[in-house]
């Protein structure tokens, strides 16, 4: 992977969704096949989602689920931490690569 | 998983038919599958094929350790949807008015079983992917989105 | 008869817990009936519910009653009660989580309960909906893969799968692979109900795979949209979705995830006319009054609820200062990280008895178990006696 990555952020479609397999006290993240391509992200790296003044950062995994948006955070804490009243489903953010997950 | 060839090659290859079978090949081909046991190949004992004996049952031990976890689970993946346990053909037969009805599964000793949240192995015996009339059934991975479901020779 | 699993709104009541293991259960359920229960405490220190009772009723000024989508019928009426008695504001997450689907199924109706889809239904429509996560058996009980009634071989000839959603989930997937399926991959909601729409009438819209919903609904006389709350936030305006299921004579439930949210909804609607009313203000709580009313609360009374995990924190932020008392069985993220005056542990509610409404609107009996922390009382039962 290519260091100059850690300089991208991209804007980003963000589904939050139930997940029982994956929401817990570590923020963890779906990542697309191709926004992990982009990004340079494999399992396991760090990123950070920005929207508005709030950043959270989660622990990705390149994901068959989160193929036609970018990102799927699992409905919880570090999502409600992000999603504002507009609408708690479906959001954009940015995103960029970063060192280690956020956790309760 | 040893193939029939590799079972072959250890066998003396004679055809001597001691075993009820007519070729060594045969032969190979029904130990894999359980039918019949290293002990009735008796030119096998003999301190002329020990090498290949003792490397026959090593190869073996590994096909009955499959036969008794041929279906892996993966628990992190499993959600204990139960799509496996209701879409099995076995479980619809054996269990009419519970599991093929989608409702907790009450037979005694089922194929699968939700315990604890998660998808359990609990009596493969019955599953058709093994014994004798063994079918290429793969019913239970297929509904499984989150793949949790793989069988051994796969694994 | 088992026990029931009050984790999600399928509210499944065949579990059985035996000999230390739980058969049945998905992981959702099992992660409910296994928690870490709650302690009940006053200011950090352990108490007993007496005390801690006495603290609340101290405490509950001008207050916001928060939650209770986890708690029985009985429960509710209980905090509705409370809500009149103290001029509260009550507020559940049905605003965030597609409760408007539920009054909007109710109007139409065309509900259809589950036991009679599972006998008699072919076509299943997910759509906003992912049950493999929010209700996991909701697809092995009761719409693709059960045999029963007029339904008996099952999903390869019998049922028929579509799932609309904006991403692949693992409800899409399982439509895609199949050959009694379909996935329909959706940006906006609003064009797939004028595709459907159109194509009811010969004509193609942007989705021409809508001509093939069609054609299977044709096939059945029992079909069924199960819309989840990725329906509500993609369309926000359902009028055009009730053409639609009146045009395709369909039948319309609403899938909310959470056990008891049908029950909260139904009380309400018949209390108050909304699913969220400020019975000290004397008015209807809606999506954009939500800030104000966290903001003007005295004080916060938590029911069944785990608020930091469901509702944004930028409006929970504004509880900063208040006084907060917590009624819940299970330990919930939102005692870890903030100053909670009091918490009253409560039986699980899966044990205490009571009733629940399911997501079709169907009543079901909670059973009480023996539990391994008899000494918790009722939700119901610590409402009443905060009044």
């Amino acid at each position: 992977m290519f260091e100059f990555t850690k300089l991208m952020k991209f804007d980003v479609r963000v589904v939050v969704a139930e997940d029982i397999l994956h929401e817990g006290d570590k923020a963890k993240a779906l990542c697309s096949r191709e926004l992990a391509e982009k990004l340079g992200v494999r399992n396991g790296d760090s990123i950070r989602l920005t929207r508005g003044d709030v950043s959270v950062c989660f622990e990705a995994e390149v994901s068959e689920f989160a193929e036609g948006v970018d990102i799927v955070i699992p409905s919880g804490y570090f999502a409600a931490r992000l999603a504002g009243l507009e609408n708690p489903k479906r959001f954009e953010a940015e995103v960029e690569k970063c060192d280690g997950a956020d956790s309760i | 998983m040893p193939s029939p060839m590799e079972i072959y090659k250890l066998l003396p290859k004679t055809n001597c038919g001691k075993c009820g079978e007519k070729t060594c090949m045969s032969f190979a081909f029904k130990l894999l599958n359980g039918e019949k046991r290293l002990e009735e190949c008796e030119p096998l004992f003999s301190p002329k094929f020990e090498v290949s004996r003792k490397k026959l049952e090593e190869m073996l031990a590994i096909v009955e350790k499959a036969k008794e976890t041929g279906l892996i689970v993966n628990e992190d993946l499993c959600t204990g949807c139960a799509n496996c346990v209701v879409s099995c053909p076995v479980h619809v037969e054996k269990d009419p008015y519970n599991a093929a009805m989608g409702r907790g599964i009450e037979m005694e000793e089922p194929i699968l079983r939700i315990e604890n949240g998660v998808v359990r192995v609990i009596n493969l015996s019955l599953c058709r992917r093994y014994g004798k009339e063994r079918t290429l059934c793969v019913i239970c991975r297929e509904n499984c989105p989150t793949d949790a479901i793989s069988f051994v020779e796969e694994a | 008869m088992g026990v029931v699993c009050t984790a999600c709104s399928c509210l499944c009541d065949d579990i059985v817990i035996k000999d230390g293991k739980i058969y049945h259960a998905c992981r959702k359920g099992c992660m409910l009936l296994t928690g870490e229960r709650e302690k009940t405490r006053v200011e950090g220190g352990e108490a007993d519910v007496e005390k801690a009772v006495e603290r609340a009723r101290e405490l509950l000024k001008k207050p916001l009653i928060l939650g209770l989508d986890n708690v029985c019928c009985e429960a509710q009426k209980a905090a509705l009660k409370l809500a009149e008695e103290t001029g509260a504001a009550l507020v559940d997450h049905s605003l965030l989580s597609g409760g408007e689907l539920i009054m909007f199924a109710r109007e139409l109706g065309r509900e259809i309960e589950f036991e009679k889809f599972r006998d008699e239904g072919y076509l299943s429509f997910y759509w906003g909906a992912n049950p493999h996560n929010s209700l996991p058996r909701h697809l092995s009980r009761f719409t693709y893969y059960p045999r029963s009634g007029k339904r008996q071989r099952g999903y390869e000839e019998d049922r028929f799968l579509v799932v609309a959603d904006v991403r692949r989930s693992e409800t899409a997937k399982i439509a895609e692979k199949s050959k009694s399926g379909l996935f329909l991959k959706v940006e906006k909601d609003g064009e797939l109900v004028d595709s459907l729409l159109k194509a009811a009438e010969g004509k193609a819209g942007k989705y021409v795979e809508a001509a093939r919903v069609l054609k299977e609904i044709e096939k059945a006389e029992v079909n069924a949209i199960f819309g989840g709350s990725g329906l509500y936030w993609g369309l926000r305006d359902l009028t055009k979705l009730g053409e639609l299921v009146e045009k395709l004579d369909i039948s319309f439930v609403p899938l909310t995830s959470k056990a008891n949210m049908r029950g909260f909804a139904e009380l309400m609607m018949k209390k108050a006319g909304s699913l969220c009313y400020d019975f000290g203000e004397g008015r209807e709580i809606g999506l954009e009054d939500l800030p104000a009313v966290f903001e003007s609360c005295k004080s916060v009374l938590v029911v069944g609820a785990d608020p930091m995990r469901t509702f944004p924190h930028s409006l929970v932020e504004k509880l900063a200062g208040k006084d907060v008392i917590i009624v819940n069985s299970l330990k919930s993220v939102t005692s870890r990280v903030i100053d909670v005056e009091v918490v009253i542990a409560t039986e699980l509610s899966s044990f205490s008895g009571g009733r629940m409404i399911r997501s079709d609107g169907v009543e079901v009996e909670i059973s009480s178990q023996p539990s391994s922390q008899p000494e918790s009382l009722r939700d119901a039962e610590v409402l009443e006696m905060l009044r």
